[in-house]
């Protein structure tokens, strides 16, 4: 008579082992954020500005309505905001819509202008501005189009105060 | 002991280390959860559609969130009331990220700024002018932070953020 061989039931620790790793990749997904990478203006942006000035393209995020504030059932904290409706300004053009905007920008990324210090010719550099009421969303909509066009630097210029307190900048 | 007894016995796995294990695995990844979401608050972000997915630099990369009210949070802790005018505690904050960030030399003022970007998470309805007040203060003599990246959601096709992104005109 032959002797059975013990053998190890490894069925369990392999259903531990995938249910670890489907934890794992959801804990991945689950801090998957995008980023959009924007530069404030600095004191050596300053002092370069002053001997080798380079023309901006300025963008400037206006509110045409602010919208109505409708609370969110599941957060108290906070509020959607519905009929929020802005404008941009790009130099002395009004642009309705992020349609316009968008195209606007790639038309104005294919131009090129030589940098003063080095003559190499590169984009423009984008300053975005926002007027008063204008929402995080409205500005990262604006960044993400001009990265996507292509521009290397894009600067937030600043805010133009509070819709709420106007006078608080 | 015999033969028989060896034939008769049934070869059992001891399931206890691994039990043992599965628990210690599971509090180890209660612990890392905890402490990752420590920096998150939950806000609603943008949908952003050409956004690069988040990468963590090498360096330090301290993340900052703001609720829609203008509250500003890091680690759980409230640095910026809503609707404050007093500065100071955010200042304090951003003064002690630049002091440990990596620095670079910047020839145009001759003195080393920091290098490593801030990221900055806030409600798709924050008012800009609650995230352009931690800008400005970045901007502070003693902070001198000019590297800010905007936290944006993951592009969904078809989703109410990509739809919105044509449509915020008028």
């Amino acid at each position: 008579m032959s002797w059975a061989e013990p053998k190890v039931d490894m069925t369990p620790l392999i259903d531990v082992t995938f249910l670890l790793l489907i934890f794992l990749l959801c804990l991945d997904f689950k801090n998957l954020e995008g980023e959009l990478a924007v530069h404030l203006p600095s004191d050596g942006d300053k002092a370069r500005s002053q001997a080798t000035p380079v023309e901006d393209l300025d963008v400037r995020i206006g509110l045409a309505e602010f919208g109505t504030e409708v609370p969110d059932k599941s957060d108290r904290r906070r509020h959607d905001l519905v009929g929020h409706q802005v404008f941009y300004d790009l130099g002395p053009k009004r642009l309705r819509t992020m349609g316009e905007l968008e195209s606007e920008l790639r038309k104005a990324a294919m131009v090129e202008v030589a940098d003063p210090t080095t003559g190499r010719k590169k984009k423009r550099p984008i300053t975005i501005t926002a007027a008063a009421g204008i929402c995080y969303q409205d500005v990262t909509e604006v960044i993400d189009i001009a990265n996507d066009a292509g521009f290397q630097r894009i600067t937030y210029g600043g805010g133009e105060g509070s819709l709420r307190r106007p006078s608080g900048k | 002991m015999s033969k028989k007894d060896v034939r008769e016995s049934s070869s059992e796995m001891d399931m206890t280390p691994m039990i043992d294990c599965v628990f210690q695995l599971i509090i180890f990844f209660f612990l890392v959860i905890d402490l990752q979401n420590q920096e998150l608050e939950p806000v609603l972000l943008p949908k952003a559609r050409f956004a690069v997915p988040d990468q963590p630099p090498e360096g330090q990369r301290p993340i900052v969130n703001v609720l829609q009210s203008g509250e500003t949070i890091y680690k759980r802790k409230t640095y910026l009331e809503a609707d404050a005018t007093d500065y100071s505690r955010l200042q304090g904050l951003l003064e002690y990220f630049a002091k440990n960030m990596t620095k670079k030399f910047d020839p145009a003022v001759k003195k080393e700024l920091p290098d490593d970007p801030l990221l900055i998470r806030a409600d798709k309805w924050t008012e800009m002018h609650h995230v352009a007040k931690i800008m400005e203060t970045c901007g502070h003599l003693n902070v001198q932070i000019w590297r800010v990246e905007l936290a944006v959601g993951e592009p969904k096709a078809g989703s109410e953020g990509a739809a919105k992104a044509f449509g915020t005109g008028n």
